[in-house]
């Protein structure tokens, strides 16, 4: 198969001919999420360890390659392999709960997509921009995985494997955790 | 530019040398049964102590059920310790309907088991033999947890009446 020909195949089938041995249908993953994966982590991590945990996400996707369901989304899947990447980096530091019980209960009014126009969207992006590190780690991977990824709130709950509904209720508090420290450090 | 070749080539080169090699499926699909085997060890095993407690205790009612909610908390959250991301019957819903079923399913059949005369062949065979575990965990042979063992008067009342006087 010549480049072209990998260039026009979707995600999920450069997988699945990985999963049939085909190396270069690999290369061709790496180079389509290089980036995502490496702008994602760097949100998250220290700018030090980006490369080496980047380099773990696709050597981890290679080895475990067969796990992977062609009936689901491949980025979701990545994603999913760069988050616990990055989570067992955050735990090492201790900066990560063990546990979190908002996965306990159900938050049914919360599961609907909230949808917002362009305009608020970029606002809060420059927001979350502003203040970033002294997000949550919780909040977050949620925040970024939501305006700079834009993962729907399906996708998110792939990622990070807790309710679709959990999902809306984390991100209502971690907006209104990144309006409390904009305020706090920006003013009005 | 540069460097975005050197990151992909460099993850290819490791695949190509051999130094990196891809999980076949059956590891994938062993892994799973294990996962399914330990969760079915462990429902049974909750299914067993909680009937078990009940059978010794003659326990009924509310007592039951409180005695197969303990035990569902256990095993619910020993399981969504070592298994909430793995299975989606964990994580596609709020963990408090995960532990709701695995209650009533331990009730339900912890209730049937002890209904059931298991409990009572079990406790039969482990007084005529000698069995480690199972007939020092029945005690006395009555089920009364007293621990009088030989002594116990239930014993003596079962060995020649064949029946329990609890």
């Amino acid at each position: 198969m010549n480049a072209v020909a990998y260039l026009t195949i979707s995600d999920e089938n450069l997988a699945v001919l990985t999963q049939k041995s085909d190396n270069n249908a690999f290369e061709f993953l790496v180079i389509r999420y290089e980036e995502k994966i490496k702008r994602y982590l760097s949100r998250m991590l220290n700018k030090a360890d980006v490369e080496d945990i980047s380099q773990n996400v696709f050597l981890k996707a290679f080895i475990n390659i067969n796990s992977f369901n062609e009936k689901l989304k491949f980025s979701a899947w990545i994603y999913r392999i760069a988050h616990n990447e990055a989570v067992n980096h955050l735990k090492k530091r201790k900066t990560l709960p063990l546990f979190d019980f908002d996965i306990f209960l159900p938050h049914q009014s919360y599961i609907k997509q909230e949808v917002e126009d362009e305009a608020t969207k970029t606002e809060i992006k420059n927001e979350i921009e502003a203040c970033l590190e002294k997000i949550t780690p919780k909040y977050k991977e949620i925040i970024l995985l939501f305006y700079f990824e834009d993962f729907s709130y399906q996708q998110i709950a792939d990622v990070l494997r807790i309710p679709q509904a959990t999902v809306g209720v984390r991100l209502k508090r971690a907006r209104e955790e990144v309006k409390k420290i904009y305020l706090k450090n920006y003013g009005e | 530019m540069e460097n975005n070749k050197n990151f992909s080539q460099k993850i290819v080169e490791q695949i190509r040398l051999g130094k990196i090699k891809s999980r076949p499926k059956i590891y994938f699909i062993l892994q799973t049964l294990l996962l399914l085997f330990i969760i079915g060890v462990s429902v049974a095993g909750a299914v067993f102590l909680a009937s078990f407690v009940a059978f010794g205790f003659s326990l009924k009612g509310s007592l039951f059920l409180l005695l197969a909610l303990a035990f569902a908390v256990l095993i619910f959250f020993l399981l969504a310790f070592l298994f909430s991301e793995k299975l989606t019957f964990f994580y596609k819903r709020p963990f408090i309907f995960g532990f709701l079923i695995l209650t009533f399913l331990i009730f339900i059949l912890s209730s049937i088991v002890f209904k059931s005369s298991f409990h009572q062949k079990v406790l039969n065979y482990a007084n005529k033999n000698n069995v480690p575990i199972l007939s020092p965990m029945y005690k006395c042979g009555c089920g009364c947890g007293c621990s009088k063992q030989a002594s116990c008067s239930c014993l003596k009342e079962t060995e020649t009446n064949k029946a329990c006087l609890h």
